[in-house]
């Protein structure tokens, strides 16, 4: 299989703390990638390098290679908003801008430069659908977003990432801060998403990474542990530290 | 520290006594202003002060629209754009002297500058320019205080849609700012409206209607300034003074509602 994100000796430093340590890591298109570890062990740090998040952490230094589509994003040379455009991020806390649903779901291909009414009007279309947000919102679409439910925010949150048709979105914790039933809602989306895109999911809960993801990869202090098929991690992982963490015997 | 009862109570007290006096001394003074006033505020005052309203307005209008852009961009490259290094620390400096400065100084500087050493006319436009750098720390503190409190999801959500710094500007920061930069701007309305000493040497005197930036002419406040300094200036003596007074505050509070309008609409729009 093709991958989309090819992560080669990642190193990564905020002033003196090494927070990444030689990260080595191949994602596939179209899969679902979760990343788990304990708290402080650089998970989001990893997944904001991937679209180059960090570049607004002072201090912040990071080495190795990140070829996305073959391609090195982590260089000078290589616009970070092109690189948004194609890697879409939803956030632990749902941040709706204080505008209508509408305006929220154009925002990012207004940005782009499409000011087709028409086109435009498709798009929400079809971003809130896939966001299995549509129903809930098609008749006040002009509302404020604010007024929407925490879960129905994070959804919108994820179709205004589709609206821009990237072909990753990475997630950090989407549903930390969601009641089971969103929760549940946000885990079928993300499996429904992965026909169409590849997605990178932050997670602290096991039962969620064994649900919803195909592959897994473990953090701790810093260091990729072990990176592997969902069901071979959680069923007969090949580091001790990995099956010490997902049996709970690890902080 | 403070926690006996009696203390308690005594602060209390303190308190109150404070704010008693207080409201009573803004009342007692408008109201003064306004008893004295309202006998003079005719048609004749009006037509008389009707240059001097047109002036102060075009003073107002001129100075904000050179600092508002400048105050406003100074306060988010300070806030959004910058590490503490050198120059942020020069301009805070910078900023924080001009805040302290009296104004009889701006008015000496705008006379030897901009009339002596520019060579520019006393007129209109040279006061707004003073003006507009006498307030400028007003709206750079105000609009400086408002990015603080930005939650920073909403920037970070921003540029994570392929938003660029400018764009992010645009449409998340300056809208959620925009109270601060009322704040601000009412704050500068008051201060143009009543300013005497920045702005009486470098925008001349006149009596008629100004027809343009450059031409000179008399505020409200320095005309203010000059009857009570010189009652027989005016036709009504001292009284005029006291109807000019009413008018300046009349103006001050219909320019803060205007400001409040504008924002309401502002706001009503962006839904
Ligand atoms: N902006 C920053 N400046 C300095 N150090 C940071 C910064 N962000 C994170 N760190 C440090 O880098 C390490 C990794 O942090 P990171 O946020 O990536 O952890 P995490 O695995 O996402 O943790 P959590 O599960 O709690 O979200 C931590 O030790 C953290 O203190
Ligand atoms: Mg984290």
């Amino acid at each position: 299989m093709d991958n989309i994100f090819d992560i080669k000796n990642l190193n990564l430093w905020y002033g003196s703390k090494h927070a990444l340590q030689g990260i080595n890591l191949r994602i596939n298109k179209q899969s679902v990638v979760a990343l788990i570890g304990p708290s402080g062990c650089g998970k989001s740090t990893f997944l904001r390098c991937l679209n180059r998040m960090n570049d607004l952490i002072v201090n912040c230094h990071i080495e190795g290679s990140i070829l996305f589509n073959k391609v090195n994003v982590n260089s000078e040379r290589y616009d970070e908003i092109n690189l948004r455009k194609k890697v879409g991020m939803v956030f632990q806390r749902p941040n709706p801008f204080p505008m209508s649903i509408y305006e929220n779901v154009i925002y990012g291909p207004k940005c782009q430069g499409i000011t087709n009414k028409k086109r435009l009007d498709e798009l929400v279309e079809s971003s809130l659908k896939k966001a299995a947000l549509w129903e809930d919102v098609k008749d006040r679409l002009n509302s404020s977003a604010l007024g929407l439910s925490g879960g129905q925010q994070q959804r919108l949150c994820i179709a205004r990432a589709i609206a821009m048709e990237p072909d990753v979105i990475l997630m950090d914790e989407p549903t930390s801060a969601l009641d089971p039933i969103a929760t549940a809602k946000i885990e079928k989306l993300i499996i429904e998403l992965k026909a169409n895109y590849t997605i990178i999911i932050v997670t602290h809960s096991m039962q969620q990474a064994a649900r919803i993801s195909d592959y897994t990869a473990f953090f701790l202090m810093g260091e990729l542990i072990e990176y592997d098929k969902t069901d071979i991690i959680f069923a007969n992982p090949k580091n001790k530290k990995t099956e010490d963490y997902i049996t709970g015997r690890f902080g | 520290m403070l926690n006996h009862p009696w203390q308690v109570k005594l602060i209390k007290i303190l308190t109150y006594l404070a704010t008693i006096l207080l409201v009573l001394l803004v009342f007692w003074m408008v109201s003064f202003i306004i008893i004295q006033g309202i006998s003079y505020l005719n048609m004749t005052l009006l037509k008389e002060s009707s240059s001097l309203i047109i002036t102060t307005l075009m003073v107002v209008f001129l100075a904000l629209l050179i600092a508002l852009p400048l105050g406003i961009f100074s306060a988010i490259y300070l806030q959004v754009y910058t590490n503490n290094g050198k120059l942020v620390k020069m301009m805070r400096f910078s900023i924080d002297s001009l805040n302290g400065v009296p104004s009889i100084i701006f008015g000496l500087f705008a006379l030897s500058f901009f009339i002596y050493y520019l060579g520019l006319n006393r007129s209109i436009f040279s006061a707004s320019l003073i003006m507009s750098i006498v307030v400028l720390p007003l709206i750079i503190k105000n609009t400086e205080e408002a990015i603080k409190t930005i939650d920073i999801a909403q920037i970070q959500g921003s540029l994570a849609l392929g938003a660029s710094r400018f764009t992010t500007i645009n449409r998340v920061i300056i809208p959620y700012c925009i109270d601060g930069i009322i704040n601000g701007v009412i704050l500068a309305i008051g201060k143009i409206v009543g300013e005497t000493a920045a702005i009486m040497f470098v925008i001349g005197s006149a009596s008629s209607i100004p027809k343009s930036f450059f031409e000179p002419g008399s505020t409200l406040a320095t005309k203010l300034y000059l009857i009570i300094q010189e009652p027989t200036y005016s036709s009504n003596g001292i009284g005029s003074a006291y109807g000019i007074a009413l008018i300046l505050l009349l103006i001050v509070v219909l320019l803060n509602l205007l400001v409040k309008l504008v924002n309401h609409i502002f706001m009503k729009r962006r839904g």
